[in-house]
């Protein structure tokens, strides 16, 4: 199956680099053959995962760099599977739908995301520090590119967005691999081995609690960005802003999740000490971004931005399940990663149509009308929208309650606070449903509409059915990472359990004296 | 009567890629006085030959792992003068080819152009394997002489004149000094060649010559690298002269200068006492130049004095790493600065030449994705290797300095480093950003909407206010794109990225190299 697993990598990339060669005529038909092999790749992997057990089911590992202690190390196992699974579907749906598009769907934009689509799923394949920080940067290289499309107007100050999407992403990242190399170089030390950066080596041997702090803060200073958790979110409305819808659909489902990811991956089993320590802070970042990211997606006006914003508010969700340093709350996070991405992507995909419709309006103070015009997108839109607010019966839900349960098991106040995110969630999704479909005729909606055509209904039907299955038999997105959830928080779960039998109360509320640490 | 001289041992097999250039300085000459298109290509033509065999001897040499003194005793080939003898020769023949049909060298003559580039390359090649004081002095004025003639040969542009007087005055003064630091040097030690002085470099008596003679030469070589704060010529040089000449000069100066001086300081002056003082004097330079540098390039208008800034900074990673001794790191990162820069070149020269009225400007690369799909990538694999994102050579060449930084107990000049590299995200990215954008003032609307684009029937005349650069000279008629000058950017970048994919090799032979240069004792 290593086979597999590199071609899962290397066709998409492939047929990137042979349409960039082969020119406008062939460069969307190998799109399309390179994304859905990908998928098929990835349904084959995901195939192999053993729901009990944590390790890897498919596994290769060979040296690259070997001059400082590089390998490429990558694997599939129970943690990773169904993500993978779910970029190889986000981007074989944002790349199929942007063939609608000539003037878009360039070959240099279809190996512009097909170079994306190889970097996010070799991050989450990745057992190699290096190579996960490496394909964390670079996944967000070919989007920057693909938002500069749009950076429009003259004079210096328009590109600005663009900028600030790269240099704010980048600077956490460069960071984080100063973390990275630091890592290494310091366990080597402790260890006596030589430098190594395969992950399986370095979980074996956890720094001193000092050391893990300064190391997660720039962890967490590449992860929270990328989310993008509430203080940290001020390169996203602009990036957002200009970016193609198509590409802004697999941006906004799928890149925030490699971050959320990187949590379960790197920073809970590597630097157990210090997340314990910080959990505190990351359950009120997770708190902040519900409630502010829901309180602002129900007042702007942009639909991109309510997208957004939701996302900010859903994001803050993964990170509360993180946080809860539970099982439960892990599995869930892992869900919603998929979940919220499988909304994400039909929702910006209608965001799209309703534009359209609207000659191109995207505000809802000029939208509305088009259900009567349009029919069969309103009742997708519909479908995709009880999805999003998290109704009983989605694979949602599930989520949403997995990671309440993992959070009241060790902080119900935090469970109570974060549940508040869920109603406004009803409210923003359905003030952007009746706001854009229903209501009197926007100002922007033409007397007469159209309904949508049967490619659009395809594509829909797709996600939808997605939606569905998560919805229906969410065990199988869930049983997957059973034992591999529970054996990424194991360390920092049995840590901060050890600690709050020794520090009593203190310990429960996130600040535990400093000689705790001894007591390890 | 004939006086009886005796005459040195050449080694000629050793020297042969040095010979190579030399010979197509003087082949290009004679082919260039041929009249007409002929003429121009057999010059260029001899040029190209000329810098393929210096590389295919210099790679030849380096398989047969030669090491050995090749003029009696003052030059010495061994694999990092190689190494610096196929960078140089590298980005001679990609000066040559993008000289080849430019406007700019049009009227200089080709012969000249392309003889003067190798005459410079040839001196680069002799400094870079000088082994003594004298041959170290020749090495630096045959590299810069050919340079100040080269940097005034737009002669119908006043900007490419005073670039070309601003060199000449200023890089005479750095020469001066250079030359004062190296009498003092053999004041001190009586010796010319390099291993003696190193035996006697260490004794306390000679502080008083061998400081400052040290002091001056890191100011005269500070010059030639372009170290703050002796870098004020640089901007206005690179800007002013012809883009070929800028791309050959930005790299091969750079990677002679420092070879010839991580030589001299490492194993002529490598002794402890003498160490304790070019140590925080190149550290202080390294962190001077970063900071400038970095800060400079910011919202430079045109390509070349973005480049030119850009160079400064580059040239302060560079010398922090040879600051430490770790010339490996300094040859890997070199490799990655040279083919990053020279893809960039490539770039700017393809579209001065396609867009005449703006120059390098740097709005001349709006839209270029569009319209040049292949200059694009290209530009956003060199600009995107120049700040060390991953995938490019770059990156790993920058992990490897500031790997050698930290192993040095010098973490905070890594930390400037990396803060240098976010800095100069804020100045790369924004030419990236305008090749791949598709709105400019070109097109009104955004064009990411699906189904309605908007066009505006009236479409282009707004560029000709825009007009820069051309100093009152009729804008020369765009050409199409120069195929050569895509060969090359096409082979720099592919090599930006695949030493971005796997890097092993080029640390390898880094490694290699360095351990070659302080073999020679």
């Amino acid at each position: 199956m290593t086979g597999v697993l590199i071609a899962l990598l290397a066709v998409p990339l492939a047929a990137g680099f042979l349409g960039l060669l082969g020119g406008k005529r062939v460069a969307p038909l190998l799109a399309v053959l390179g994304t859905t092999a990908a998928m098929v790749f990835a349904l084959l992997l995901a195939l192999e995962v053993n729901p009990g057990d944590h390790t890897a089911a498919v596994d290769l590992n060979s040296t690259w760099i070997p001059s400082i202690g590089v390998s490429f190390h990558i694997a599939i196992d129970g943690l990773n599977a169904v993500l993978v699974l779910l970029t190889t579907f986000v981007f074989a749906i944002g790349t199929w739908w942007s063939l609608r598009d000539p003037e878009l769907a360039t070959p240099s934009y279809l190996f512009l995301l097909a170079i994306g689509e190889a970097a996010v799923l070799g991050a989450f394949v990745a057992q190699d520090l290096i190579l996960f920080v490496l394909c964390f940067d670079l996944m967000l290289l070919p989007f920057v590119l693909i938002a500069a499309r749009g950076a429009g107007g003259d004079g210096e100050f328009s590109i600005g967005p663009v900028l600030l999407l790269l240099v704010y992403t980048l600077v956490g990242s460069l960071l984080m691999f100063v973390a990275a190399v630091g890592l290494a170089i310091l366990t080597a030390k402790n260890t006596g081995q030589p430098v190594t950066f395969d992950l399986a080596a370095l979980y074996g041997a956890t720094l001193a609690p000092s050391t893990q702090r300064w190391i997660l803060l720039a962890f967490l200073a590449a992860f929270l960005i990328k989310m993008p958790v509430v203080p940290f979110h001020g390169w996203f409305p602009g990036a957002y802003r200009t970016m193609p819808l198509p590409a802004l659909a697999i941006f906004a489902a799928i890149l925030s999740k490699v971050a959320a990811y990187g949590f379960l991956k790197i920073a809970l089993p590597l630097l157990p000490d210090a997340v314990v320590d910080w959990r505190l802070v990351l359950v009120i970042l997770a708190l902040v971004s519900i409630i502010y990211g829901s309180l602002v997606a129900f007042t702007t006006n942009e639909p991109r931005l309510i997208l957004g914003y939701s996302s900010v508010a859903q994001l803050g969700f993964i990170l509360l399940g993180i946080s809860s340093l539970d099982p439960a709350g892990a599995q869930g996070a892992i869900f919603q990663s998929v979940t919220h991405a499988l909304v994400v992507v039909p929702a910006v995909i209608l965001l799209a149509l309703v534009s359209e419709r609207a000659g191109g309006v995207e505000r809802l103070d000029q939208l509305g009308g088009i259900a009567k015009r349009a029919p069969v997108l309103s009742a997708l839109f519909l479908v995709v929208v009880l999805c999003w607010l998290a109704m009983p019966g989605t694979g949602n839900f599930v989520a949403e309650y997995l990671v309440l349960l993992g959070q009241w098991r060790v902080a119900p106040w935090a469970a109570i606070i974060a549940s508040i995110g869920v109603v406004l969630a009803a409210a923003y999704a359905l003030r952007f449903m009746i706001g854009a479909m229903q209501n009197l005729r926007g100002a922007a909606v033409p007397e007469h509409g159209v309904d949508i055509g049967g490619f659009e209904r395809g594509l829909l039907a797709l996600s939808i059915a997605a939606l569905a299955v998560v919805a229906l038999v969410p065990q199988l997105g869930l049983r997957p990472s059973d034992a591999a959830s529970r054996n990424a928080v194991y360390p920092a779960r049995s840590l901060y359990e050890s600690q709050k039998k020794a520090g009593g109360d203190e310990a429960v509320a996130g600040v535990p004296a400093e000689d705790q640490e001894s007591t390890r | 009567m004939i006086a009886v001289v005796k005459t040195p041992t050449f080694d000629w097999e050793a020297l042969a890629p040095i010979v190579a250039l030399g010979g197509g300085m003087v082949v290009a000459l004679v082919l260039g006085l041929l009249p007409g298109r002929g003429g121009r290509f057999l010059a260029v033509l001899s040029g190209v030959i000329a810098t393929g065999i210096a590389i295919g001897a210099a790679v030849l040499l380096w398989n047969h792992g030669v090491q050995r003194e090749a003029i009696a005793r003052s030059v010495v080939i061994d694999r990092a003068s190689l190494a610096a003898i196929v960078i140089a020769s590298g980005s001679a023949l990609t000066g040559i080819l993008l000289a080849a049909r430019a406007h700019g060298t049009e009227d200089a003559g080709h012969g000249e152009t392309t003889a003067l580039i190798l005459a410079s390359a040839f001196g680069m090649a002799i400094l870079a394997s000088a082994n003594d004081l004298v041959t170290i002095f020749l090495g630096l004025e045959m590299l810069s002489i050919p340079l100040y003639v080269l940097c005034a040969s737009h002669v119908d542009r006043t900007a490419s004149l005073e670039s070309g007087l601003k060199y000449l005055i200023l890089g005479s003064v750095g020469s001066a000094t250079a030359l004062m630091g190296l009498a003092l040097l053999y004041g001190a030690t009586g010796s010319m060649y390099l291993p003696d002085i190193a035996r006697t470099a260490g004794d306390s008596d000679l502080q008083g010559l061998i400081y400052p003679g040290v002091a001056l030469l890191i100011a005269g070589f500070g010059f030639k690298l372009s170290l703050a704060p002796l870098h004020q010529w640089t901007p206005d040089v690179y800007d002013g002269a012809p883009t070929a000449v800028t791309a050959f000069m930005s790299v091969a100066t750079k990677t002679a200068a420092l070879v010839v001086t991580a030589r001299l300081l490492l194993v002529g002056l490598g002794a402890e006492d003498v160490r304790d003082l070019w140590e925080p004097i190149l550290l202080t330079l390294a962190a001077a130049s970063i900071i400038i540098g970095n800060v400079g390039a910011l919202g430079q208008p045109g390509m070349k004095r973005l480049m030119g800034y850009s160079s400064i900074a580059q040239a302060g990673y560079l010398v922090a790493a040879l600051a430490v001794g770790a010339v490996g790191a300094l040859l890997a990162y070199l490799a990655a600065y040279a083919v990053s820069t020279l893809t960039v070149f490539a770039v700017v020269s393809a579209r001065e030449s396609e867009r005449p009225e703006l120059g390098d400007d740097i709005s001349a690369l709006d839209g270029l994705a569009k319209e040049r799909p292949l200059l694009a990538w290209l530009g956003t694999l060199g600009l995107f290797g120049l700040a060390g994102l991953p995938l490019t050579a770059g990156f790993f060449g920058k992990v490897a300095v500031a790997g050698a930084l930290v192993n040095a107990d010098k973490a905070w000049l890594a930390v400037l480093i990396l803060i240098g590299s976010i800095i100069s995200l804020a100045y790369y990215a924004p030419p990236v950003i305008r090749m791949w954008r598709t709105v400019g003032p070109d097109a009104e609307e955004a064009s990411d909407e699906p189904i309605s684009v908007t066009s505006t029937p009236s479409g282009a005349p707004n560029l000709a206010g825009g007009a820069t650069g051309s100093a009152g000279v009729v804008a020369p008629v765009p050409t199409g794109l120069r195929w050569e000058v895509a060969l090359i950017g096409t082979v720099a970048a592919a090599l930006v990225l695949a030493g971005g994919l796997y890097p092993d090799p080029l640390l390898n032979l880094a490694t290699e190299a360095s351990a070659a240069l302080f073999g020679v004792q």
